[in-house]
């Protein structure tokens, strides 16, 4: 197993389209690394970069300290996992996990073995000698695992393996993926747009943007401490709220925003780096989960009241996302959970309060958080 | 089952749409194909007003016409020769064709033009290619090796004629196998790149089977071709020199429209159709058109 580092590694195709400006990313052995992003941020031409199958532009890849810029796919020791399986339609489940193997001389019963293996893990075993046209989706895309598989390569890396299986199937693999990281010990790369895929999956989470890394950082990290506006939108579902409008000083700071105004506490520890905006535009975000309402919540430090206005309820099981407008805004819609024990209904006029330890700030312009 | 008027009606309209192609192909495939069939058994000689049935006596004389064993040995080997090398560089062709190269619209353009021209056209061109003051002549001339007069030599002449038959319709059977090869995915090669195949290994391993069904749609269109091989013996070698290039058809029509022996011509005709017919489903048996 191995470290995978990518050092301003870039991509530009043809003479200025630029697919990636410049990643830096350090993965450690054993570490399940989730690229994600938009479509169209570059992730899944960083992965194929790390394969192979896309010329590196500029930078440096190493795998183990191995510089492999210039190494074909097959010398990277590299195994991958496609979207659409690419099985070879015309062999085996056997065939198919042993391809590789055959192409590297190994022998017969080596070959055996190992697929034999791959197959018990992933139970295919009763599936070997069907073609891929005979299985299930579910069942390819255990086959393209398996094949990844019997190779023991150095860095196992996933190009949206999950996105052709239907929401069932997508969680179940999810969990087996996650169980096959810890059971093999590898380490693994995996692209996907699913930000609660990568969330769930992820020891590390890249987030890409326009070919930008925008963050590298734990799960928990990104989703309560994100860098920048995007990554705060983009990480955690229903998407963090974002508010414009201005920090203003009377006994404390307070941001308002129309007929939405609340103090900012001094010990919040944020004044330092909110002062040089007072009396500047800026973006208040905050999550539709920290927002309480206030006759059902007094466990939590929370702002002065708010007066808000549901529009729209959607009951999920468990909870329930309400979409709101503040008094006054009504052009600007934003989202509140609550407990579905709760029944909101639409034209409701509700008093919320904003968890105080939970404020997020953002430049206006440059989208990266202040505080 | 009794329809009832509505359904009359319907039926009535379908077969008026239908009418029109079924009587052109009626009158111009169906009839005359039967009629073949029935006038083999007859010596019917044009010339002649008396045409007596003969039974089978047609197929006997056939299998005794030393020039006829010959229009079949000529023509298996012209097959056995072309559909081979034709196939496999269609599809040679069309892999590279497939690629990223400069100047591919050319090339494809170049390499199809063969097959939309007449074929008295490029037969006529190959005659003077194949002459003895020549341009192959002359092109041999320049690596020291004196050439023959190609279509003259017992010897040559049938392997020059399939040698142009190549030319002309590899190009068209490349379209084929292009359109084979555009329909498999990417990822594949991706996938195959990874696992460690290399160039040869991908084409060996990827491409040719996954072209199957277009390679044996090539193959049966390749053999029927072959079998009724007529226009380029026609123009180029009238069958000769010495039967050396009398093939089946070319046999059938000298018989049919120049001894006017049509009985006889119809039963070589009806022969060559149960050997193409032979052909296609040995070849249905053992190569199978299963696409994945």
């Amino acid at each position: 197993m191995a470290n995978v580092k990518l050092k301003q590694l870039k991509k530009v195709y043809g003479k200025d389209v630029i697919a990636i400006k410049g990643a830096d990313v350090s993965i450690k052995d054993k570490e399940f690394v989730v690229l994600v992003g938009p479509s169209g941020c570059g992730k899944s031409t960083l992965l194929r970069m790390i394969a192979g199958l896309e010329e590196i532009s500029e930078g440096e890849l190493f795998i183990d300290e191995e510089k492999v810029n210039d190494l074909s796919p097959k010398d990277r020791d590299i195994a991958m996992v496609f979207q659409n399986y690419a099985l070879y339609p015309h062999m085996t489940v056997f065939d198919n996990m042993a391809f590789g193997l055959k192409l590297r001389k190994h022998k017969k019963e080596d070959i055996k073995r190992r697929v034999e293996e791959a197959a018990e893990i992933l139970g295919l075993s009763e599936y070997l000698q069907r073609k891929p046209k005979e299985m299930s989706g579910g069942q390819r895309q255990r086959v393209a695992i398996g094949r990844a598989l019997v190779r023991q390569p150095k860095v196992f890396l996933f190009d949206e393996p999950l996105s052709n299986l239907d929401a069932k199937l997508r969680v179940q693999m999810r969990i087996e993926i996650k169980r096959l990281h810890k059971q093999l010990e590898a380490t693994m790369i995996y692209v996907t747009h699913d930000q609660i895929e990568a969330m769930t999956m992820g020891d590390k989470i890249v987030v890409l943007k326009d070919g930008y890394v925008q963050q590298v950082d734990s799960p928990m990290n990104l989703f309560n401490n994100p860098a920048n506006k995007f990554v705060a939108g983009f990480i955690g579902s229903p998407a963090m709220n974002f508010l414009e409008g201005r920090i203003e000083k009377s006994n404390e700071l307070e941001f308002v925003s129309g007929l939405v105004r609340f103090g900012i506490p001094e010990k919040l520890g944020l004044h330092e780096k909110l002062k040089p905006y007072i009396g500047k535009s800026l973006i208040f975000g905050f999550r539709p989960e920290y927002l309480y309402d206030k006759e059902k919540e007094n466990s939590k430090e929370l702002s002065v009241d708010m007066d808000i206005i549901l529009d729209v309820t959607e009951p999920v099981g468990s909870e329930s996302f309400n979409y709101f407008h503040f008094e006054g805004q009504e052009d600007k819609t934003f989202c509140f959970r609550s407990d579905s024990v709760y029944q909101y209904q639409g034209n409701e006029k509700i008093k919320v309060g904003l968890d105080i330890n939970r404020l997020r700030f953002f430049d206006k312009k440059t989208e990266i958080r202040i505080a | 089952m009794k329809l009832s008027s509505k359904q009359k009606q319907q039926a009535r309209t379908a077969y008026l749409f239908i009418a029109f192609p079924l009587v052109i192909f009626g009158v111009f495939t169906f009839f005359p194909i039967l009629f073949a069939f029935f006038i083999s058994f007859f010596d019917w000689n044009l010339l002649i007003h008396d045409k007596p049935f003969v039974g089978l006596a047609n197929y006997f004389e056939l299998f005794q016409d030393r020039v006829f064993l010959i229009s079949i040995k000529n023509t298996i080997v012209y097959t056995i020769g072309v559909v081979p090398i034709q196939t496999l560089l269609a599809l040679v062709l069309a892999f590279i064709m497939n690629q990223k190269l400069k100047g591919r619209a050319f090339f494809r353009l170049a390499f199809y033009l063969p097959a939309v021209t007449s074929s008295v056209v490029t037969s006529i061109i190959f005659v003077w290619i194949y002459s003895k003051p020549g341009l192959l002549n002359y092109l041999l001339s320049l690596i020291g090796i004196e050439g023959t007069d190609w279509l003259t030599n017992p010897g040559t002449a049938l392997f020059a004629i399939m040698a142009l038959n190549i030319w002309t319709t590899s190009g068209y059977f490349m379209i084929s196998f292009l359109a084979g090869l555009q329909s498999i995915p990417q990822s594949l090669y991706e996938a195959a790149k990874i696992d460690g195949a290399n160039a040869w290994q991908q084409f060996w391993k990827i491409t040719v089977p996954m072209v199957r069904p277009v390679t044996y749609f090539v193959i049966v269109l390749g053999l029927i071709g072959c079998f009724q091989v007529f226009d380029q013996i026609y123009v180029m070698s009238a069958g000769g020199p010495v039967n050396s290039t009398t093939t089946m058809s070319y046999f059938t029509y000298n018989n049919s429209f120049k001894f006017f022996r049509l009985g006889y011509g119809a039963a070589s005709a009806i022969i060559l159709a149960f050997i193409i017919f032979g052909a296609t489903w040995l070849q249905k048996k053992y190569l199978p058109s299963e696409a994945y």
